[in-house]
């Protein structure tokens, strides 16, 4: 029996940002149906390195492979069809703020069906409808489907983003700080969400993070960065306080 | 211990200015002054004006309501090619103004020529629109209506892209990360952040297409315009005064329903 490809494989990444490295030689492999947080100081490149992985931004260098398939060397298309498999939810949501709560569930489907169907709920067929109260129910927010997105609180359209990303049909989830912007509360029932996904779905889950005690309560592994290189990557069982600590000294 | 490297006066209250700045001011001003001659501007003439003016206003009263009936036409006439040209005027600029918008524009090329058309069509004032198009399609409204669309263009097209510029970026990274294609970020997310600033430019140039479809008929392109020369031309103060407050009535009717508009959507 031979064990499934990572859905990660980033080798050598290297990244300038006026005129900073702000990511160094940073290699990251994901096992599928795995939960790892990444966790370092301020600047220590871990936002980068989860646009770098989906060429939001482009990298300098290294390799990258998303679903056994070359990121770096993909275009148009396929490009698109890689990004449609990997969700990303961002810190700070980016829900377009006018439109329904539905309409930015169905704008998951964007990477997959016509733009003219996803633009809006309005104008998509019934079966995405249903599909996106789906995701909706999901997260618990199948009753906001007709609020305006900028009528939530921070927590309900985190929650709003991560239903747009299930909406996708994703197979590998990268969310930015998903709890950086919500009060305590509202943080632990994001990261539980999230950990529920890789339990009950069999999701893929990949997450920055400055709480440690999410690290440690969610995520099977931790990978910490600093200075844009990679200082700690071990099992969360394995990953031993002092160290994670001196990340932040 | 006091700061000895403090001030301890104030700042003199104007600075002299260096020889350029002092050579342009004086060139400036010899140029109001040589304007002010050439135009031949003079509060004497205006005043010697006066009974001139107190006689019109004279024979303004009562207004005339004989051609009532051709006046309210013709106004409706004018605000069709206004209504008919903003909306030809905003359907195009939204292309055009998504072209001239340099992130989402597919090249810098065609991002170039679109800022050109849109400054082509917005400095020439659309006065000068009509006549060209009274030369080429003729008298009447449609001449109008195509000077109306063009400096819509010029007005829309400028600030559509102004405000698809400053549309909030987050949600489109955000479908970019999605997979979705240019087209699909630009009416999911662009369009949808963007609405109020082209809903009040949409409005605003209904507003000035209105003030303006009263000024091209002037020229033969249709509408009320004509009406009033016509009344001017033949001395007919008391029908130029109803056509006037007519167009008055027009303009403002417009711009609170505009106004309104713009609070319901916004």
């Amino acid at each position: 029996m031979t064990a499934s490809p990572p859905l990660v494989d980033a080798v050598g990444l290297v990244k300038d940002l006026g005129g900073r490295r702000v990511v160094d030689d940073v290699g990251l492999v994901v096992a599928q149906g795995s939960c790892v947080a990444l966790i370092g100081p301020n600047g220590a490149g871990k936002s980068t390195l989860l646009r770098l992985l989906v060429r939001l931004i482009e990298p300098d260098s290294g390799s990258i492979h998303l679903h056994g398939h070359d990121m770096r060397a993909a275009s148009g298309a396929a490009l698109r069809d890689l990004r449609r498999r990997t969700g990303f939810v961002f810190q700070q949501h980016n829900l377009v703020g006018r439109a329904s709560v539905l309409t930015n569930v169905v704008h998951g489907a964007l990477g997959r069906t016509g733009w003219w169907r996803a633009c809006s709920h309005r104008l998509a067929p019934a079966a995405l409808r249903d599909e996106a109260m789906d995701c909706l129910a999901r997260v618990g927010l199948a009753a906001f489907a007709e609020r305006r997105a900028d009528r939530l609180s921070g927590g309900q359209s985190q929650r709003v983003a991560i239903a747009r990303a299930l909406m996708q049909r994703p197979g590998l989830l990268l969310a930015d700080e998903p709890a950086a912007s919500l009060d305590p509360a509202a943080g632990e029932d994001v990261m539980r969400a999230f950990r529920g996904l890789v339990d009950r779905d069999g999701l893929t889950v990949v997450f920055t993070s400055h709480h440690i005690a999410h690290a440690r309560t969610y995520a099977d592994r931790i990978v910490g960065l600093r200075a844009g290189r990679v200082a700690i990557d071990a099992a969360t069982a394995a990953c031993d306080p002092a160290t994670v600590d001196a990340l932040y000294a | 211990m006091p700061d000895t490297s403090q001030p301890t006066t104030a700042p003199v209250r104007f600075a002299r200015p260096g020889a350029i700045p002092f050579a342009i001011g004086v060139a400036a001003i010899a140029f109001l002054i040589s304007s002010l001659q050439a135009t031949e501007v003079s509060l004497g003439e205006l005043a010697r004006g006066g009974p001139q003016a107190l006689r019109i206003l004279g024979e303004m009263v009562p207004p005339s309501l004989d051609r009532l009936g051709p006046v309210c036409v013709s106004l409706l006439q004018t605000f069709q090619m206004a209504v008919a040209g903003t909306a030809i005027g905003c359907a195009l600029s939204l292309p055009l103004a998504v072209l001239a918008t340099r992130h989402l524009c597919p090249h810098p090329i065609v991002y170039h020529a679109s800022r050109i058309l849109i400054a082509v069509c917005r400095t020439v004032p659309d006065l000068v629109w009509a006549l060209l198009f009274v030369a080429i399609v003729g008298l009447g409204p449609f001449a109008g209506v195509l000077a109306i669309v063009v400096d819509k263009i010029g007005f829309c097209g400028r600030f559509f892209a102004e405000a698809m510029e400053e549309a909030d970026r987050r949600p489109q990274e955000a479908l970019r990360a999605l997979g979705a294609t240019r087209p699909a970020v630009i009416l999911g997310a662009v369009i949808p952040a963007a609405t109020p600033g082209l809903i009040n430019a949409a409005l605003f140039s209904l507003e000035k297409a209105t003030r303006s479809s009263v000024v091209l008929g002037l020229v033969g392109a249709g509408g009320i315009g004509i009406e009033l020369q016509v009344s001017m031309d033949m001395f007919r103060y008391d029908e130029a005064v109803t056509i006037i407050l007519a167009i008055l009535v027009l303009v403002v009717a417009v711009e609170q329903a505009s106004a309104w508009l713009r609070r319901r959507a916004l």
